[in-house]
């Protein structure tokens, strides 16, 4: 059964400390789980700054080792890799990040970078081959080979660039693509076209990817699933029309509610006032639900008990409102 | 807003831009801007990076610091029933005659307004004092700015903090009443609410289009964020590669925008609820060392003519208060 997942992300904790003399510690995860069955899926994790989705992230690309948790990647402990078995997973998960320009050595030239990932990664056995194999590859991103051909990062657009870093992801044909708010640096013109190639990527070559955001509104139009974090806890997650939708969490809720759209129809409510925060955020070293001090709906219960996921609407929610409506959901 | 009453701020012909090191050129980043900032109304600048947004509204507050110079054009300001000219005024006289009390402004980074080793008390007590005099007392001056602090609903524990203690949201909420503690005229916010959180966004807003309207200012609101015009704003402009390409009615512009290059942008967006397929906008937009001659979007534009490539479009009145800057609509002109 587990060897059916792709990814699966168990109760994950990864601690940092802060603080110069004082050991200080906050828990940027804080016991999260979730997992990518297999077949080709577009999974979002969605947060605002200081929710861990980055953290995430790293943690899911071998990149970070949680204190606690595992993380298994086709059924294999991604921390617990042999020198095989890294090789394997190098060329199976790929990454692309926020800025195309600090992925790329600035002096070297673009094409070389593709052509050596063909050659490393895809089992090109000669030039021509992986030639051929970056030409395809650069097919889907929607570029010519006279965009890229002796040309160094800095003179390509970022919007270029980025296409470029999804060309050279996709060349050994991953099972996994883990993007990191890829989309936000450009201008919104363009952001739309890279999303269409991630859903090319997905259905034409079946990669699944997790798309790390904080925008709601391009993690609606592309993904399949959506988790929602919060202060190191993933509090809502199921499909995205059910979160979106039909959101059950109150942050969910108010997040969604805030996100300035370009329909007027939306006004009246989004200038409906709200509740600004203190000077400080204390939350992470809290009891009780992370969210309770900013919930509109907390009770008494919800300063005692971190609350558990419960399934409403075939979507898990992690808040005490939803408490024995339903049975425990398997998270 | 749509009377006949004299605009606020009228800005004519602006052109301004940066000298470029290495004797590269000049990069004209405001091209020929000319647009009426009303009284009571919230205006929105918007387009993308390098459009130019940043570098007019920089300019119409007269913060012209090199490599930033101002080529030509006007800004007529009114201010106790004259109408003064700033762009030609120094620094000095702008700060003494302008600044706070007719135009504030609002940075993008909160950072680069307050200094990290001052209590935010301190800066408000030196806006108060270069503002109403030294022979306010400091004690005086802490009363004011403690009960205006709890009129606009920040937390007076905010005053003994230094920047660094507070949350970026918070320093931009300070920035914000910093801003308007002097009942300006007309507030100039370059991307105040970019890179915070969206449910922060929406309270440092709502709190900023209240203070507008209650003081009765007017507000220029420079954002990317097409979402964030629509929340707010009764009137917007688009501006292009330098070039104000349309203005309108916000209701307006999202409902039918005239530009092809508006048309794009609203087609591109994504929105909640709505799968439907998008297209991005193809190309990129033109390096301002060497535009391309005619429309400045000619190169992107699907519908293209032969003249959008030799001859640059005027804005033109389509209806009144609707202009736009394109070949399409030549012979739609409503005056002018």
């Amino acid at each position: 059964m587990k060897h059916e997942m792709v990814v699966d992300v168990r109760d994950v904790e990864k601690r940092f400390r802060y603080g110069v003399f004082f050991g200080f510690t906050f828990k940027a995860l804080d016991g999260v789980s979730l997992y990518i069955e297999n077949k080709p899926v577009i999974y979002t994790v969605a947060g605002e700054s200081g929710s861990g989705k980055t953290t995430l992230a790293r943690v899911i690309l071998g990149m970070l080792k949680p204190e606690r948790g595992y993380v298994l990647y086709r059924g294999r402990d991604i921390y617990r890799l042999s020198r095989k078995e890294i090789r394997w997973f190098r060329k199976e998960v790929q990454a692309i990040f926020q800025n195309p320009y600090a992925s790329f050595n600035p002096l070297r030239k673009v094409y070389s970078y593709l052509l050596d990932t063909a050659l490393n990664l895809a089992n090109a056995h000669n030039k021509e081959e992986a030639q051929d194999i970056v030409a395809r590859a650069l097919e889907i991103v929607g570029l010519n080979l006279d965009d890229v051909i002796n040309k160094t990062p800095s003179e390509l657009s970022g919007g270029q660039l980025q296409r470029v870093a999804i060309a050279r992801a996709l060349i050994p044909k991953p099972k996994l693509i883990v993007a990191d708010e890829p989309v936000s640096m450009l201008d919104a013109s363009l952001r739309v076209n890279i999303l269409n190639i991630f859903k090319e990527a997905k259905e034409r070559m079946g990669v699944s990817f997790f798309y790390i955001t904080h925008d709601l509104s391009t993690a609606y139009y592309i993904s399949d699933i959506i988790a929602i974090m919060y202060r190191g806890w993933i509090i809502e997650k199921g499909p995205i029309e059910g979160v979106m939708e039909k959101p059950s969490h109150p942050y969910t809720q108010m997040l969604i509610e805030s996100v300035p759209e370009p329909d007027l129809d939306k006004r009246e409510k989004w200038l409906l006032r709200i509740k600004l925060g203190g000077i400080e955020e204390r939350e992470f070293i809290e009891q009780g639900c992370k969210f309770r001090s900013r919930c509109p709906f907390a009770f008494e219960k919800c300063s005692k008990e971190p609350p558990e996921f419960k399934l409403e609407n075939g979507v898990a929610v992690r808040c005490w409102l939803y408490e024995d409506r339903y049975n425990k959901a398997p998270s | 807003m749509s009377t006949k009453e004299e605009p606020l701020v009228m800005v004519r012909n602006i052109i301004g831009g940066y000298v470029v090191s290495g004797s590269r050129g000049f990069l004209e980043a405001v091209s020929r801007v000319t647009l009426d900032i009303h009284s009571n109304e919230i205006i929105g600048i918007a387009g993308e990076s390098g459009c130019g947004k940043s570098t007019l509204v920089k300019i119409m507050y007269g913060f012209i610091r090199k490599p930033l110079v101002l080529t030509s054009g006007k800004i007529y300001v009114k201010k106790d029933g004259d109408l003064l000219e700033i762009a030609s005024m120094d620094e000095d006289e702008r700060r003494k005659k302008i600044w706070w009390r007719v135009l504030s402004y609002i940075p993008q980074n909160s950072m680069s307004v307050l200094n990290p080793v001052k209590r935010i008390k301190d800066h408000f007590i030196e806006i108060l004092k270069a503002q109403g005099g030294n022979y306010i007392t400091n004690k005086d001056a802490i009363e004011a700015i403690a009960s205006y602090m709890e009129e606009i609903g920040l937390p007076r524990e905010v005053l003994y903090a230094y920047p660094h203690q507070l949350s970026g949201g918070m320093r931009q909420r300070v920035v914000t009443s910093m801003a308007l503690i002097m009942r300006p005229r007309v507030v100039l916010a370059d991307e105040p609410t970019t890179g915070l959180d969206v449910v922060v966004q929406r309270g440092i807003i709502q709190n900023i289009v209240e203070s507008i309207r209650r003081l009765g200012s007017s507000l220029v609101l420079v954002s990317h964020d097409i979402g964030l015009h629509a929340m707010m704003t009764d009137r917007m402009a688009i501006m292009y590669a330098g070039k104000i390409v349309e203005v309108g009615r916000t209701i307006d512009i999202l409902r039918k925008p005239l530009h092809p290059y508006t048309q794009a942008l609203l087609e591109s967006l994504p929105r909640l609820g709505d799968k439907k397929p998008r297209e991005g906008l193809r190309g990129m937009p033109p390096n301002l060392l060497s535009p391309p001659p005619g429309c400045r979007f000619h190169p992107r534009c699907p519908f293209a003519m032969d003249i959008c490539k030799k001859v640059e479009p005027g804005l033109v009145e389509t209806e009144p208060g609707r202009l736009v800057s394109c070949h399409i609509y030549r012979g739609e002109e409503h005056r002018r």
